[in-house]
């Protein structure tokens, strides 16, 4: 059993990896946080992961595991369900959030129109399948998330093309919405949704907000397109290689790959070579 | 077979192991990409496939469905090539619903249901080749994917079967010495760090004197495979945090 | 196929990303995804095949398990020649509606799919060779498929790890003795040889079919088509060459419209090119993983094992 008091705070210690029905301390001062349970005096964990402590709550970190919201989180969503006043939506976690009609924008010139049935009007904004750019306001009672896209920026993705990823690798930081050196914007959804697309500058969103919710991509280049084929195939070869997807490391890889037809960035040769060169820039900038 | 053929008289089984001796094991987890976990498991010549999806949001709003706890879904596939004679059996096959049932039983007492309320996890297995101690290698294999997709369990799940022979327990009965009427065929799994008993199946004879007897060499056999688990647990999330730390 | 629901937006994007030759993951039309391939992983079968077409371990995914037994014949059948009757089953692990029935449908489509390709002598299988004693005793190959993931190009993959897996099956040798008897017939019996080290490879396996998918999407085809490309698909031509060149089977599904007539010709004009480096990838990958470095390592593991 390993006595937690002892153990180093450092972060780079590598942490005591845990398994299920491990004891981790008998120590009654302790709390027992996520993937963790009690037994009489000892607490065990539950998964395999990464023992954390702070302060006195001790809890273990499933290295792998389904997206667990928090509010103020920005994820990248699918609606799945259009439903009265509101939309179903994946957000690849335990259960579908919801999209109510009161948290989306209506921009000046949509009124609600009484005579059409709600669920055309419901359409007429969001149907299924449909992409949607969203922040986490609040819990339903049930635990399912509620989404708002409030704010100009977000609302209906277009333009580009989805990746979907393991959402432990997409760290919560200020903003989730970059547009990169090579002029392609991307949105990193901390559900390890992803959306990478041609650059619209934000003059160009607030110009044409009455038609936020428009089906109709802009005419992309074939400059364009490559250079979003490349940004999705970087952010496809950092998934699987499990490292964090940042701004920074999809620059460096989209930088790294460039000596490559995008086309090739996913093939098991390049992959290996490219896994080399980018690990290598990461632990570069890390020291 | 007789009892003479299923062990001969210097002590050894029809695969030339000793009456005590676990078959190979090997296993790792993480080998189905698009699952959120999977596993593989051999156990000597029986071979299991496991992918797990989940929580994820049920996908039918069945009344029954309590809300408060996750539901668990289990699926099993027997490949027809996984038999010396082919066969395909069909979904309504009743040892087929029966063995997913008992893995079903089994997991609902071990996983925390209670951590994922309104949701499903959903256990597909599939076995690729028969040799022998069927529900053993689902449940260990199970186990397995489960733990890899961060499912919370109070304890690693780990079936070992047995048998008796000759007035010697047997361990990790073959499809040769499960289809044997000489010996009876006990499965049994447990959760190790407690030593309950999650599953006990026995569908033959077997002289009460000696229940005991054969449930110890079965328990011991459930330790070696929570060994063995329990290193390729540590194995794949050894590399994943190593990958993480970058 | 399995419905994955796209936005009108993605589907423009992936349709004019089509038609100007740039699709999503930045392919060319005729270009195709990786293949991965392991075979003999199921010792207990005649033969195996593991296949997985897609990128760094992602992808539809095929096991293909060959198991061989012995028919008694009867009136009505062939008289000199074997059999091949093929079966694909699709795993819920490949999508949550192929839980209980819901794959039924899909399993028909694929099962007749494949057995028009390999169940005849249009296959390049001598037949005659699977026949043991005419109008007595013929072998009988099951090719039973396991779907474990669906990316796209489903029937592509399944004919890969089918023809992977017939060229790696190795059948008994079977021992025939003809007597006659007290009126002079000649009465036939036969024994089979349980010998691991005496066994046979299949008669004509290398003439073997591979299949290419041409997927109509607006105006233009693509081969090998994702997941997502399926999605947008209006129309689907599957056909499949030996590699002699030979068009051994044609298919037409999906449902949106029909093929115009000239577009059909193109296509299989087409199919021949890329069947062509298609026998010739399919050589050289099945060469790698029949010799794969699994001499220490049970051969199972390693198909379950890779890095990506």
């Amino acid at each position: 059993m390993m006595d937690i008091d002892t153990e180093p705070v450092a972060a780079d210690v590598a942490a005591r990896i845990v398994t299920p029905g491990s004891a981790i301390t008998s120590d009654p001062a302790f709390m027992r946080g996520h993937g963790t349970f009690g037994e009489g005096a000892t607490i065990y964990s539950s998964v395999a992961g990464v023992v954390e402590r702070i302060n006195k709550l001790v809890s273990v970190r499933s290295l792998k595991q389904r997206y667990s919201g928090e509010i103020g989180d920005i994820i990248v969503g699918r609606i799945t369900e259009v439903a009265a006043k509101r939309w179903r939506v994946d957000v690849n976690s335990r259960q579908d959030g919801v999209l109510l009609l009161s948290s989306i924008n209506l921009p000046g010139g949509i009124q609600r129109r009484k005579s059409e049935s709600d669920e055309l009007q419901m359409r007429s904004f969001f149907a299924e399948g449909d992409l949607v750019f969203a922040e986490v306001q609040s819990y339903f009672a049930d635990g399912a998330l509620s989404l708002h896209t409030r704010s100009i920026q977000y609302g209906k993705l277009r333009n580009g093309t989805f990746v979907a990823v393991f959402p432990q690798l997409v760290p919560r930081s200020r903003t989730h919405f970059h547009t990169l050196p090579c002029g392609v914007d991307i949105v990193l959804g901390v559900n390890g949704y992803i959306w990478v697309s041609k650059h619209v500058s934000a003059a160009k969103v607030e110009a044409n907000a009455e038609h936020i919710y428009s089906d109709c991509n802009e005419p992309i280049s074939d400059a364009e397109r490559e250079a979003i084929a490349r940004v999705a195939n970087c952010v496809q070869l950092l998934n699987r290689l499990y490292v964090k997807i940042t701004e920074t490391s999809v620059i460096f890889a989209y930088e790294e790959s460039l000596g490559h037809a995008a086309k090739d960035l996913l093939s098991q040769d390049v992959a290996a070579e490219l896994a080399h060169s980018v690990m290598a820039r990461l632990k570069q900038q890390a020291s | 077979m007789s009892r003479q053929e299923l062990l001969s008289p210097e002590g050894l089984r029809v695969d030339g192991r000793r009456v005590n001796e676990l078959r190979r094991i090997l296993c790792r987890a993480s080998v189905l990409n698009t699952a959120d976990g999977s596993a593989y498991f051999e156990q000597g010549n029986t071979k299991v496939l496991v992918a797990v999806y989940g929580p994820r949001e049920p996908h039918t709003r069945a009344a029954g469905n309590s809300g408060e706890r996750a539901l668990v879904n289990v699926e099993f596939n027997v490949a027809p090539f996984s038999t010396s004679e082919r066969r395909k059996r069909s979904k309504g096959d009743k040892r087929v619903l029966e063995i997913a049932s008992f893995v079903r039983q089994t997991f609902e007492g071990a996983i925390q249901r209670a951590v994922y309320p309104r949701s499903q996890i959903d256990i597909y297995v599939h076995l690729l080749q028969h040799d022998g101690g069927t529900l053993e290698t689902c449940i260990n294999a199970a186990t397995l994917a489960l733990v890899d997709a961060g499912i919370a369990m109070d304890d690693y799940v780990c079936a070992c079967t047995a048998g008796f022979v000759d007035d010697s327990p047997l361990l990790d009965l073959n499809a040769v010495e499960e289809s044997s009427i000489a010996t009876p065929a006990l499965t049994v799994a447990m959760l190790p760090r407690t030593g309950n008993i999650a599953l006990l199946q026995m569908e033959s004879r077997l002289p009460a004197a000696k229940l005991e007897d054969v449930m110890e060499v079965a328990v011991e056999g459930c330790k070696h495979i929570h060994a063995k688990l329990d290193e390729a647990v540590l194995a794949a999330a050894g590399d994943l945090a190593a990958k993480l730390s970058h | 196929m399995a419905s994955l629901i796209l936005s009108p937006a993605e589907q423009d994007y992936i349709t004019q990303g089509v038609e100007r030759g740039l699709r999503a993951d930045g392919r060319g039309g005729l270009d195709r995804r990786e293949v991965t391939l392991r075979t003999n992983m199921i010792s207990q079968a005649n033969g195996s095949a593991r296949c997985r077409t897609g990128y760094l371990g992602v992808g539809t995914d095929v096991l293909v398990g060959i198991k061989a037994e012995v028919n008694s014949w009867t009136a009505g059948e062939p008289e000199d020649r074997g059999a091949v009757v093929c079966s694909v089953e699709c795993s819920p692990s490949a999508a949550q509606e192929f839980e209980g029935y819901g794959a039924e449908e899909l399993n028909v489509e694929l099962t007749q799919l494949l057995d028009r390709i390999l169940g005849g002598p249009q296959s390049g299988l001598d037949l005659g060779k699977l026949c043991i004693i005419p109008k007595q005793a013929y072998w009988v190959l099951h090719v039973d498929a396991l779907v474990l993931d669906v990316k796209g190009s489903i029937v592509d993959t399944l004919v890969w790890a089918a023809r992977a897996a017939l060229l790696a099956t190795r059948l008994p040798r079977v021992v025939v003795e003809s007597i006659a008897d007290e009126d002079g017939n000649m009465q036939s019996e036969f024994d089979v040889v349980d010998d691991a080290e005496d066994q046979v490879a299949l008669e004509g396996a290398e003439n073997l079919p591979l299949a290419v998918t041409f997927s109509q999407i607006g105006k233009r085809y693509v081969v090998d088509a994702s997941e997502q490309e399926e999605a947008v698909t209006q129309a689907r031509v599957t056909v499949a060459v030996s590699p002699q060149m030979d068009i051994c089977a044609i298919q037409k599904s999906a449902t949106a419209r029909g093929f115009a007539p000239s577009l059909l010709t193109e296509i299989l004009h087409s199919a021949r090119a890329i069947a062509r480096e298609e026998h010739a990838r399919f050589k050289r990958v099945f060469e790698a993983a029949s010799s794969d470095g699994a001499a220490g390592e049970p051969s199972t593991g390693s198909t379950f094992l890779g890095t990506f």
